[in-house]
């Protein structure tokens, strides 16, 4: 077989380059292989890339194997050519034309796809920046931004003017407005902890004391605002001192600050009896006992303030006949079992809750020493611990009874009460009268020497008032301070470890008149303001013992006299409705 | 710093140490204007002609004042944290410095070993004598079998310079042609006949120079991405923080 073979090359300017050979072999190979007839240098083509032959006379081409042809741009191996056909082997186009000039066939080969230069196909592959993989820092700004923003400003700020979008997104876990809790709730109020609405009623605005007195409702005010002008009094919020989100446990204010700065100079601020004070262990004035003048004119107790650096002269004015001294003799005492020594527990005891002392009681402490017997004959008999008349009836029954038996064996009674009664006998109505003359008048007997003698004047103060018949007696009344210190809270119960006597000095008493409260100095020798921790004492702030809500007839809500009802009820409604 | 550290310890709020109180305010107003003035600096140091200090002198700035925020803000909150919109916006700060933190490390470390790395060439000329090695290459292996001459092409036209983040950073590229091709032609070159052997070598050596120039280039490539991906994490988290430090401060104004 005899071919043509021309390679064109094309001019950059235009035209063409021909190059033209001739094969003459039964066998035409195809490749990047010198050996080859028709060698194509590009690397792109294979060594041996493809054959043409003869087949029953016709041109034919094949692709070797694992090599790639596409004849008229199909991919066919073995495959007839003809004039006009195109074949590509590798980036070669191989165009088939009629043979001419002897030629049995003429293949034009041109390099139609050009290698193209390295270095820009290798730029061109190469991501060599990380701005160019498509990652971008504004992109993702923006979309934090606005996520951001949306979830925690947009939303919550919706959530608050419109009551449709809080109700839509709010269930039992989740709120619009979540996200912007500060921190935990006090536990008490932790049933309406989601719906900050319950306090933060206006934007922009500090929670208002309104909102804590909804359901606040009978706690006190500090003091009277009227009278007590200060602007740390008047201008302050619960909130100030009452922070929320601070955990579970409540705020309540213990530093000193609380009440010293403004009683530390108080008496500059305002007209006040109140001593000026800051911090217990060395900024503190002596306490003052509320204790109890009798007035004997309307036999009624009066309580006044004494100070305890005035105490030593004064006097408690019980009306009560009692000696510490006798009753607490460490030698003991005579007592229906023997002796006894006797302690302080055996009268005093905490009330229950520990908050102060339980009631002394005649029936429960005293009487199973001091009895109120009246006859010695019968001594198991005793009067009531009670009013006088009460005293003068069981009197009269008992010895109207004796009277009505006879057989009472007293040579000062008529005859008709020594007598024994015959079985069946009945009295005359003179008799009875006879009788129950006698048991009045011993009844008023024995009265007048229990009241004046031998056993309720032990106690008491009493006095005859009406010498004539019938005569009366009367007993001034008996109370005992309740609370030495109504302004401070203090409580045994917190004092159990220490003995009574290291505050109370009783042993060497001898009158119930006797002060037996300690002062300041007894309290400091343990307690000590902030300061504690360089005298090794308690630290004690005011607020261990005083109260803040302490004004008696101010409720907060009264302070400042700007809360109205209908504000109240409407937040209180809503928190319950929770 | 030092100030409010000490302002912290002397200070004893009745509620504990938090945002809320004159220290807190105080402390949080100037971390707010820290941030504020630390965002700038991406304004800033695009402003090429911008009078004032250098922008050196507020890179400076910018890093000092950003490592004082921790201490400020750490005590703005009172060390206090929960599942809310402030405490995001302290994470996204701690991000940010942190993040920052590496830049200035990367800042230190990576153009030391890009000089180094490079030998004194630019990216374009290794890229150059990638190319022309390839063409060598290619020449070489034309005249040899087809599956060497195959692996010199899929090098010559598949290998690549960087690539996706994952490849940039970690400068490892799994199925390398090159790498592949290196292997080839070192087997072949052990087996080949005598007519090849001189080819064979050549090619090899043509390839060995191949791949020390693409892992040069991959190396610089590395070398620039960790350098860079910080700035993926500092910029959008700080623009993030923007948003949360707006929603943090309007929030307990809000509800205050």
């Amino acid at each position: 077989m005899r071919c043509q073979i021309s390679f064109i090359t094309r001019k950059s300017k235009g035209g063409l380059i021909r190059r033209d050979s001739t094969v003459d072999s039964d066998v035409i190979r195809i490749g990047r292989s010198t050996s080859n007839e028709i060698y194509l240098e590009d690397s792109r083509t294979k060594l041996h890339h493809a054959t043409i032959d003869k087949r029953n006379g016709k041109p034919w081409i094949e692709a070797q194997s694992g090599c790639s042809i596409s004849v008229n741009q199909k991919s066919k191996s073995p495959e007839s050519i003809r004039p006009g056909d195109e074949i590509k082997v590798g980036p070669y186009q191989l165009s088939v034309k009629e043979g001419k000039d002897g030629y049995e066939l003429c293949i034009e080969i041109e390099l139609v796809d050009q290698q193209g230069d390295d270095l820009e196909e290798l730029t061109a592959r190469s991501v060599t920046s990380l701005s160019q993989t498509g990652m971008s820092k504004r992109a993702w700004s923006w979309l934090l931004f606005l996520v951001i923003a949306a979830l925690f400003i947009a939303l919550p700020i919706t959530a608050f003017f419109k009551p449709e979008v809080r109700e839509a997104l709010q269930d039992k876990t989740f709120t619009a407005d979540i996200a912007w809790k500060t921190g935990e709730f006090a536990t008490a109020h932790q049933f309406f902890a989601k719906d900050c609405q319950a306090c933060h009623t206006e934007p922009f605005v500090t929670v208002r004391d309104k909102e804590c007195v909804a359901c606040h409702t009978g706690t006190h005010a500090h003091a009277d605002p009227e009278f007590y002008k200060m602007e740390e009094l008047t201008g302050t919020r619960c909130a100030t001192c009452h922070k929320e989100h601070n955990g579970k446990k409540a705020l309540i204010r213990r530093d000193e600050g609380l009440c010293g700065d403004c009683h530390k100079d108080l008496d500059k601020e305002v007209q006040t009896d109140l001593a000026n004070a800051r911090d217990f262990g060395s900024d503190h004035p002596e306490f003052s006992a509320t204790m109890l003048e009798y007035k004997a004119a309307d036999k009624s107790f009066e309580k006044i303030r004494v100070s305890m650096e005035k105490i030593s002269g004064q006097k408690e004015q019980s009306n009560l006949k009692f000696t510490h001294e006798k009753h607490m003799d460490p030698e003991g005492i005579d007592a229906p079992g023997g002796n006894r020594v006797m302690v302080c527990a055996d009268c005093h005891t905490p009330e229950p809750g520990g908050a102060g002392m339980a009631d002394i009681r005649m029936e429960q402490h005293c009487q199973e020493c001091h009895r109120l017997e009246f006859e010695p004959d019968y001594p198991q008999r005793q009067v009531p611990h009670g009013k006088l008349d009460h005293v003068i009836f069981t009197l009269t029954e008992y010895y109207g009874n004796l009277a009505l038996k006879g057989g009472y064996e007293d040579v000062t009674a008529p005859k008709i009460v020594r007598n024994r009664r015959r079985p069946g006998q009945v009295l005359t109505k003179q008799e009875r009268k006879s009788a129950f003359d006698w048991a009045q008048e011993k009844a008023l007997e024995i009265g007048a020497d229990l009241f004046e003698g031998r056993v309720c004047s032990t106690c008491h103060t009493v006095k005859q008032t009406r010498a004539d018949y019938p005569p009366k007696w009367d007993i001034s009344p008996v109370r005992i301070a309740d609370k030495w210190f109504p302004k401070a809270s203090f409580t045994h119960d917190q004092h159990l470890t220490m003995k009574c006597a290291d505050c109370h000095d009783v042993a060497k008493s001898e009158e119930s008149s006797d002060v037996l409260i300690p002062g300041i100095d007894n309290c400091r020798q343990c307690h000590a303001g902030t300061e504690a921790s360089t005298n090794e004492k308690l630290t004690s702030t005011c607020v261990d013992c005083h109260g803040f809500h302490i004004a008696e007839d101010f409720l907060l809500g009264d302070r400042k006299g700007v809360i109205l009802q209908q504000d109240v009820s409407g937040t209180l409604n809503r928190v319950l409705d929770k | 710093m030092v100030l409010s550290i000490a302002a912290y310890i002397w200070h004893n709020p009745v509620d504990g140490p938090n945002g809320g109180t004159w220290l807190g305010y105080t402390l949080g107003g100037i971390g707010a204007a820290l941030i504020l003035w630390l965002l700038w600096f991406g304004i800033r140091k695009r402003r090429y002609k911008g009078s004032g200090a250098p922008v050196e002198g507020w890179l400076s700035a910018h890093v000092y004042l950003g490592v004082s925020l921790i201490t400020i803000a750490t005590l703005h909150a009172g060390f206090n944290v929960g599942w809310n919109v402030h405490t995001l916006a302290y994470a996204l700060m701690l991000i940010v410095i942190f993040s920052g933190f590496y830049g200035v490390f990367a800042y230190i470390r990576y153009p030391a070993m890009m000089t180094k790395n490079r030998s004194s060439q630019t990216m374009h000329a290794i890229m150059s004598d990638i190319a022309d090695t390839d063409r060598e290459s290619r020449t070489v292996a034309s005249e040899l079998s087809d599956e060497v001459n195959q692996a010199i092409l899929d090098s010559c036209q598949k290998t690549k310079i960087g690539g996706s983040m994952r490849q940039q950073l970690s400068g490892k590229y799994r199925k390398c042609p090159t790498a592949k091709a290196c292997k080839l032609i070192e087997d072949y070159a052990k087996n080949v006949d005598q007519d090849n052997i001189e080819s064979a070598r050549r090619l090899l050596a043509l390839m060995n120079k191949k791949s020390v120039l693409v892992n040069r280039a991959r190396r610089d490539v590395q070398f620039k991405a960790m350098m860079d991906i910080w700035l993926y994490l500092h910029v959008p988290l700080s623009i993030g923080l923007l948003a949360a430090l707006i929603a943090h401060v309007i929030s307990v104004f809000f509800y205050w």
